[in-house]
């Protein structure tokens, strides 16, 4: 449990902006902006942030899915950017992805048998009667029957779909998965089947979990640890605990209150901040969260930006009311 | 909050025509929704929470939908009965709505000042002044309509302002692709609250919106819900949104309203099997794993829905009776509670 299993280091990821009559480069969206990361074996991280906030521009670099523009990172100790791309692509067999929509993740020309045992061909892991099996096998891990192997994609609904992408996504015993979103499009009754999947295939796989969501109540469900993301930086990283009953960060504590609770007698005081992410950005080398922050912030934050800080054992905010 | 019935929907039953056969999307809705309510309309995707609202304004597009039964009283009337141009009226005056994409709802082309000061302009000119000024003939016409084309960018302007649009007299000649989300959805709250409506049905209308702009936009929903002393409507499947915004609460599965009371009685004592499932299946503050629980199976195929109580095959306390008649009518299980599932008949 306490091992690293995936340290990220000062990930940068700028998207150039093509502009003029030239199509010239004319500046960058800095997507991801300097991220650290450790994520231990077993472990369920989550990645909380808005939209926009380059949540998933951080799962896919760490796939390199997308190349990032700089920084490391280190899966078992090996840094994935030095890879060549054929290296990169066998490694890939122990971090796969889910993603959010499970209608345009699956290939609707294929049934569920070929879906399932894509990965399984490609990585040249099983063939003949032993894919056969493995596929079988796969099938009954995420609950699926025997019986939908020849199907298509469109005959299942949302849950059964994701239960299809899951399947594929662990066909390789993946050390770990990256998950983007995975139960955002489907309905709560059916969101709640999923999640708890995810959590005995957890257990039963010994997978760790990179849990990306905007849902705060999802991740606090399922994860460990929990990273808050503003404008391509961390702005707090701890313990579930720490995030969701100490929070620090001005930001958090607002994205907390803001959280609508299904519970018509506990409804918290809301802090509700003004503006919104693209219209307020922060300066360079300023806090970026300084123009929508509500505890009206010493001159401090328009000069520097603050780092992430320990506060204490494992929680770390960076804000300068805590210098 | 009054005694006035608003809106009563009586056994409304509807059928979309598709290619595969008949859809039955509604299946006998009974609600009833009183003057001053904050009302919220939950259910899963395709549970027919849209198309009960937009049947109060008799905006089902027919075809390929069929209206085969039932009725929809605004006010005591009949919307069902109206003409199309009684129906203008009343939803000019009376209905507004707002929905879940601010984007779609707003015309690219035009600025947003044109596109508010057109709806404006829309109710203003069913007034009878403005009427007996265009029969005035071709010499009045002219500053008539200038006239209430001014008093249409004011009232715009208004709107904006209460909505929270940052220097709106500039912002009205921009184009709805200047305005992220969130402000789109505050125009169109302005626009929708421009003629002073008596009934707000809000579709989705924080769906697409991050947290932090969706506290923004339910807490301005609730300052007009006061200044208007508006009734609202809000559909939605966040039940977080319901337990903040609704005192009470309509649980649709499948085309029928299961279940209906207040929110404190909906959320702390459901009593209909589909909501007590509902209820389980949501983590909230401080729930822990293992203590969520799905609803086994999946929402039912309304080509081919499952004879007698639609939500049985999912059901753990379903009885032989439940497969083959039809739910009972509404049952009053306590004050203004009720449930339509003979485990309580």
């Amino acid at each position: 449990m306490t091992e690293a299993l995936l340290q990220v280091r000062g990930l940068k990821k700028y998207f150039p902006v093509k502009g003029g009559l030239f199509q010239r480069q004319v500046g960058y969206v800095k997507a991801v902006d300097g991220v650290d990361l450790d994520i231990k074996r077993g472990q369920s991280f989550g990645l909380v942030g808005e939209s926009g906030s380059g949540k998933t521009t951080v799962g896919k670099t760490i796939l390199r899915l997308i190349e990032p523009t700089e920084g490391e990172i280190l899966f078992e100790g090996q840094d994935l950017c030095q890879l060549s791309e054929s290296e990169m692509r066998a490694r890939r067999s122990e971090m796969q992805m889910i993603f959010q929509d499970p209608y345009s993740s699956l290939n609707p020309r294929m049934t569920v048998k070929r879906i399932v045992g894509e990965p399984l061909i490609v990585h040249k892991w099983a063939k003949g009667r032993a894919l056969d099996e493995r596929v079988r096998e796969l099938i009954g891990l995420v609950g699926l029957m025997e019986d939908h192997l020849y199907r298509y994609p469109h005959e299942f609904s949302g849950g059964q779909r994701q239960r299809i992408g899951i399947a594929r996504a662990v066909a390789l015993e993946p050390r770990m998965l990256v998950l983007d979103e995975p139960t955002s499009a489907l309905d709560v009754s059916v969101q709640a089947q999923v999640l708890d999947l995810l959590l005995e295939l957890q257990g039963r796989l010994n997978l760790t979990y990179l849990f990306i969501s905007h849902d705060l109540a999802v991740i606090r469900y399922i994860c460990d640890r929990v990273a808050l993301m503003y404008q391509g930086r961390i702005l707090e990283v701890g313990s579930v605990e720490d995030i969701f009953i100490e929070p620090m960060h001005p930001y958090t504590q607002a994205l907390l209150s803001a959280m609508p609770v299904a519970d018509p007698e506990y409804q918290p005081e809301e802090i509700i901040l003004e503006g919104e992410i693209s219209t307020l950005a922060g300066a360079e080398g300023t806090c970026r969260f300084a123009p929508r922050c509500p505890m009206k912030s010493s001159e401090r934050c328009a000069q520097q930006e603050p780092v992430l800080k320990e506060l204490k054992g494992g929680h770390l905010v960076a804000c300068h009311l805590y210098d | 909050m009054s005694d006035e019935l608003l809106v009563e929907i009586k056994d409304l039953r509807l059928n979309f025509r598709t290619f595969d056969g008949v859809s039955k999307v509604l299946n006998g809705v009974n609600l009833k929704m009183w003057r001053g309510d904050v009302l919220g309309l939950v259910g899963e995707t395709g549970c027919g929470k849209t198309m009960t609202a937009l049947s109060i304004a008799h905006l089902v597009p027919c075809p390929p939908g069929e209206i085969v039964g039932g009725e929809v009283l605004f006010e005591g009337e009949n919307v069902l009965e109206k003409s199309a141009e009684d129906m203008r009226l009343l939803r000019a005056r009376k209905l507004a709505m707002i929905f879940q994409d601010p984007t779609t709802s707003l015309n690219p082309v035009f600025s947003i000042g044109d596109q508010m000061i057109d709806i404006i302009g829309s109710r203003q000119d069913t007034s009878k002044a403005s009427r007996l000024g265009m029969l005035g003939g071709a010499g009045n016409l002219l500053p008539d309509v200038r006239q209430l084309r001014r008093r249409a960018r004011e009232r715009a302007l208004e709107m904006l302002q209460r909505v929270g649009i940052a220097d709106a007299p500039q912002r009205m000649s921009d184009y709805p692709h200047q305005f992220s989300g969130g402000m789109r959805q505050r125009v169109l709250i302005a626009a929708a609250l421009s003629g002073r409506p008596t009934l707000l049905i809000a579709d989705e209308p924080t769906t697409a919106l991050d947290v932090s702009i969706q506290a923004q936009i339910l807490r301005l929903i609730q300052e007009l819900v006061e200044e208007l002393n508006l009734s609202v409507l809000l559909i939605t499947h966040n039940l977080g949104v319901v337990a903040k915004m609704c005192q009470k609460v309509a649980v649709m599965y499948a085309g029928v309203v299961v279940e209906y009371g207040s929110a404190i009685d909906i959320f702390k004592n459901p009593q209909h099997p589909y909501t007590v499932g509902l209820m389980r299946a949501i983590p909230t503050y401080g729930t822990k794993r293992g203590e969520i629980q799905g609803i086994p199976g999946s929402v039912p195929n309304l080509l081919d829905p499952p004879p007698g109580c639609r939500f049985h095959p999912r059901c753990e306390h379903a009885l032989t009776r439940c497969e083959e008649e039809p739910p009972p009518a509404p049952i009053e299980i306590g004050a203004e509670h009720v449930v339509s599932c003979f485990l309580y008949s």
